[in-house]
This record gives structure tokens, sequence and C-alpha cells, in this order.
């Protein structure tokens, strides 16, 4: 999508992946049209140019561009035995503290990418461990997609080697919805969730809920200081998404982060 | 809110198509949309009229399948 990230050049082409497409009449499908607001006519035989027109399949995912580049992602970081983590939450739910007090462990070879549509200060915080660290500024868009994401790894060298058998964290744009559609070839998204904002969430973000592997409840240290149900918060998270593992910590005390370093030393071993 | 995006990405697909079989106008363009897909009919018509203006599918009507997956596919084009 170089519309969004205004690259003048193609990095790596997307390819077309050619697939055998079986779409599946079995079910019903709702047809709506000229429901919503429409600029001209909407009968079809007053324009003039229907009588001529012909039909053109298509057959392709909206997403397929942003596919291709994730698959191009995908392939180095798995030549390189790379693990990468997608971190997607809400803004403020404590990606970038939990980010740098993991770095700070160093139990890992890590990179960042930072996703926020203006600043660098999450990278400059992240920089500050030691760690190598590119931002992205995402200017109006609402998310990190896959081309972006293979210009930064190509900004850390991890083509060229700068980060086998590492990991590389990538903080997402604040954004509990949008995120959530784009694959950037990562291993998993890991979605944040804070004690302060309410064990509802997942329910009612289920997308980001949905496409998650791992949820993380952070901010424990707040848990005496709000009515915050953490059960509840699981079970809800299981009704959305049963295979989801989770983990509750916090990045302030370091309750529970133990078991989150194991969790990424793990996840890390298995690629 | 990435409907933008993701209409940008409808005409690059339009785009490519029209290079490859030649038509000069979008008329229609019927998209399949999944319950899954984390994209609203509302926010794609409100979206494609803008994203396509002074283009080959500008003033293009849309019209929706919908399916209980994460389908979010252009099916076909109706093109002069
Ligand atoms: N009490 C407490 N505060 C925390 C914890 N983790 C983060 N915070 C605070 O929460 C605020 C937001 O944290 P960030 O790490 O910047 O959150 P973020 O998710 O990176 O935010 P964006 O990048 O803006 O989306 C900061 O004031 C942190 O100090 C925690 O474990 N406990
Ligand atoms: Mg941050
Ligand atoms: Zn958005």
């Amino acid at each position: 999508m170089c519309v969004t990230c205004g690259c003048p050049t193609t990095v790596h082409a997307p390819h077309s992946h050619e697939h055998d497409h079986h779409h599946d009449h079995g079910h019903s499908h709702n047809h709506s049209h000229g429901e919503g607001t429409h600029y001209h006519d909407p009968h079809h035989d007053d324009h003039p140019d229907r009588a001529a027109a012909r039909v053109l399949k298509v057959e392709e995912d909206i997403l397929s561009v942003n596919n291709a580049y994730a698959e191009d992602n995908r392939r180095i970081l798995k030549q390189r035995k790379i693990l990468a983590l997608n971190f997607v939450s809400s803004p403020g739910s404590g990606k970038t503290t939990l980010l740098a007090r993991t770095l700070s462990s160093k139990r890992f070879t890590s990179a960042v990418i930072e996703g926020d549509q203006s600043t660098d200060i999450d990278a400059e915080r992240l920089r500050a461990t030691g760690a190598p660290a590119v931002q992205i500024n995402t200017g109006r868009g609402c998310h990190l997609d896959a081309h972006m994401v293979g210009h930064a790894m190509g900004d850390l060298g991890i083509d060229k080697g700068a980060l086998d058998g590492g990991i590389l964290f990538i903080e997402n744009v604040g954004n509990l919805v949008c995120p959530a559609a784009f694959d950037l070839g990562e291993a998993a998204k890991v979605v944040l969730l804070s004690v302060t904002e309410g064990e509802d969430k997942p329910l009612k973000y289920p997308d980001m809920f949905r496409a998650a592997q791992v949820m993380i409840v952070t901010k424990s240290d707040l848990l005496p200081y709000v009515p915050f149900d953490v059960g509840q918060c699981l079970a809800n998270a299981q009704k959305i998404n049963p295979a989801m593992e989770h983990l509750v910590l916090s990045s302030s005390s370091g309750e529970g982060f133990d078991a989150w370093l194991d969790w990424l030393d793990r996840a890390r071993k298995a690629v | 809110m990435h409907e933008m995006s993701l209409c940008e990405g409808m005409l690059r697909i339009i785009e490519k198509k029209a290079q490859k079989d030649g038509f000069r106008r979008v008329l229609t363009v019927r998209v399949e949309l999944g319950d899954y897909s984390g994209a609203s009919e509302e926010s794609l018509r409100f979206c494609f009229p803008v994203a396509a203006k002074g283009g080959i599918a500008e003033g293009a009507e849309m019209e929706f399948v919908y399916t209980h997956d994460r389908a979010l596919r252009i099916i076909d084009l109706d093109v002069v």
C-alpha cells in the first residue's frame, strides 16, 4: 500500500497469488443495494453507459496487496529465524512500557519497529534500552501495513542478518479496531488490555481479540484501585477467542513479568 | 476508520485490471463483505467516492454481497 506510506518506489513487488477460487453459494447472501447515499441516479437503466456495460470478473481480496507484502516479510523473518510479534491495543495500555522492561531484561537479541501517528517519542524511549528501534509515523493512517513494516525491516538491516535468531517487536498504532485487519508478517498478534480499561473490551472490540493469539492484561499493580474483574475479563476473551493464551502482569512492579519473559523464550525457540 | 486505505486498495486492484482489460469507466463495483471482515458497508460507501474522485471509478455504484466469514473481496465490475 504505497498510497498509505507515500513511498515512490516499490521495494519488493507484490506478486499475484494465483489460486482456485471456489465461491461458496451454499449459504444465503443478503444482497443489499441502493440503500446508501448515492451521488447519482440509482436506476441502472437510466445510465447512458449501462447498455454498453460488460461484467468483468475480478475475484480479488481487497487486502491482497497488503497480504503479499506480509508474506514477503514472513519469508525473510523465517529465513532469518526471527520471532516477530505485533503488539496491538488502545492508546496508553502500556505497550511501550512493556517493551522497555522486556528489552531491559537483556534476555534476547531484539529490535523494535514503532508505529505512531506522529512523533518518535516511543522509539526514543526504547533506544534508551540499547536496542535498535525504527519509528514509523503513519500520519493520517490509523494502522501499520505490511509495506511500511517491510521498509522498516530493511532499515534495521534484518534482510542482511542484523537480527538473526532474535525477536522483532512491532508496536502498532494505539487503536483497538483497525490494526486487526492488517497482517504484517508477524508470528502472532499480542493484544494488551490494561485494568483501567474495563473487562468488557473483548466483547466490545471482538475483531481485535479474535485476531490475537495472546492477550496480556497489563497494569496489574492498579488492581487494588479499580473495579476490574480479571476472571470476568478472561471469560469474555474466551467467549470471543477460545484458543487465545493470556498473561496478567505489571510493567511497573514487575509482577508476572518473568512468566512473560519465559513465554517469549519458548516462542522464540519454537521459530 | 481504515476503510479509506481499503478503498485505496480497491482502486489499485481496479486500476491494475483496467490496464490489463482496457476499460475506460467503472459503473458498478460488487463487493463481498464478511461479518468478520472488520469493515462496514456504510463506511466503505462513504470513503469510496472520496478515494475514487478524478479516477476511472469516479461515480461508480457499490453493491454488497454479505457472507458470514472474513471475506473482503471485489467480486466483479460493470465496466464500459
Ligand atoms: N501503574 C502502571 N502504569 C503503567 C504500566 N504500564 C504503563 N503504565 C503507564 O501507562 C501510560 C501509558 O503507557 P505506554 O507504555 O506509553 O502505553 P502505549 O500503549 O505504548 O501508548 P501508545 O503508544 O500511545 O498507544 C504511561 O503513563 C505509563 O507509565 C503499569 O504496569 N502500571
Ligand atoms: Mg507506545
Ligand atoms: Zn482506522
